[in-house]
């Protein structure tokens, strides 16, 4: 299990450079964010697709970051491994549902022990985390690699960073 | 008991016997009579499924998609070994991949086929203790759709879910509108068929797998012909490889589809 926390880019600041919505609560980044110059160049992974259905039939909210009339193009890599999306976690939601990130991560766990099934041998998930700080409103980013029960140690870095 | 529990003690003791001959040493002609059984037990199955299909029963429907996938699985790994003593390590190869594929899609498809865990965990070891190492590829794409296969919804809007079975089928992604981005050599594919099949060495192409060298094809370009036509080749840069433009989870393939 490998557990990275690096500096993000201000996500609030930058969706209005870009021309995306400011996320209030939970949503999931598009995959170079941080580096496109314009909406156009967005990119999301395949597997946010997933995501999204998982957190809506779980009743869990996600904001739209991007605009629903303006598609944002896929990435699918084939590779073994499940890469997951960039997700974001508002310092609102962290300070008036603190448990919601948890959630999340046990939903995504549920189906993901599900998908990797009758896979024998080594299988690793890849998940980011970008967290909004409580204080001053900048962003970290928390890379996961690892197993899937693993996913679930996230919560409480979550927590803790958002407390920074 | 009922006939949907005779069915499947007649399916586990088809598979069953298929298994035992799952091996090298074994009679051809037995394995070759393994798989016309196989191919019988996999069209009765797809029956079965129709008929789940038909009244709206999801359970049975996802057990019989999980016998298909069982049954394929068998007989790709029974097709491997009869291709290996022809002496045809590439479709063979290729069979195997198929093995596990239909191994790990059964185990999806109904939790009555978890067992396969170590039918997918023998094969991983038959790769690696028959077969050489081999190169692999992924090839990543841009996708501006992607389409649900159960529902043709843009998937993500729809409650279907990569993976998942519904009412005997598996749910996948089809990508639409779709353009290269990069091909990578990778460690761990998504799709072991995905690998580098020859390179360009003195004298021809040798084949990755049987180590043979095949002579230049006349019509292919050469590095005189590349040397007249001012392009530039140089020795081992050039292969042939083969790499899947597909996405998401694909259905094993069916037996009766097998060449």
């Amino acid at each position: 299990m490998n557990i990275a926390t690096e500096d993000y880019v201000q996500v609030d600041s930058r969706a209005a450079e870009i021309g995306c919505q400011r996320p209030t609560g939970m949503a999931l980044l598009p995959e170079n964010f941080q580096s496109a110059t314009s909406y156009a160049e967005l990119r999301q992974l395949s597997e946010a697709a997933t995501v999204r259905t998982l957190f809506r039939t779980n009743g869990l909210p996600l904001c739209d970051v991007l605009d629903p009339s303006k598609p944002v193009p896929y990435i699918q890599n084939n590779s073994f491994e499940w890469v997951g999306p960039t997700l974001f976690v508002s310092s609102a939601l962290v300070s008036e549902n603190p448990t919601v990130v948890t959630v999340a991560l046990g939903v995504l766990a549920n189906y993901l022990t599900d998908f990797l099934k009758g896979i024998s041998g080594k299988t690793e998930v890849s998940l980011s985390i970008v967290v909004e700080k409580r204080t001053d409103r900048t962003c970290k980013r928390i890379t996961y690699k690892g197993n899937v029960e693993g996913l679930s140690s996230l919560a409480d870095i979550v927590k803790s960073t958002s407390d920074e | 008991m009922s006939e949907s529990h005779l069915h499947i003690e007649s399916f586990n003791a088809i598979l069953k016997d298929c298994q035992s001959l799952s091996c090298m040493a074994r009679d051809s002609g037995l394995q070759r009579d393994a798989c016309t059984e196989l191919r019988s037990l996999l069209a009765r199955a797809s029956e079965l499924k129709a008929n789940a299909v038909a009244v709206g029963d999801e359970d049975s429907a996802n057990l019989f998609l999980g016998f298909e996938c069982a049954a394929s699985s068998v007989y790709s790994e029974l097709r491997m070994w009869l291709l290996l003593k022809e002496e045809n390590p590439n479709e063979a190869w290729s069979a195997l991949i198929d093995a596990q594929m239909a191994a790990t899609s059964a185990a999806r498809a109904h939790r009555g086929f978890m067992h396969l865990l170590h039918q997918h965990a023998r094969l991983e070891a038959i790769e690696k203790l028959v077969f050489p190492p081999q190169v692999f590829l992924s090839a990543g794409w841009i996708v501006g759709r992607q389409e649900c296969s159960i529902c043709a919804a843009e998937y993500g809007t729809c409650d279907h879910l990569v993976g998942k079975p519904y009412m005997g089928r598996l749910c996948s992604i089809v990508a639409r509108e779709l353009q290269g981005n990069h091909v990578a050599i990778v460690k761990h594919p998504a799709d072991k068929k995905c690998r580098v099949i020859t390179f360009e060495v003195e004298g021809g192409k040798r084949d990755r797998m049987t180590w043979k060298i095949e002579p230049a094809n006349r019509t292919e370009r050469t590095k005189d012909t590349a040397a007249t036509d001012g392009s530039a080749t140089s020795d081992g840069l050039t292969c042939e490889v083969i790499f899947a433009t597909g996405a998401g989870n694909a259905q094993p393939n069916h037996p009766n589809d097998a060449s």
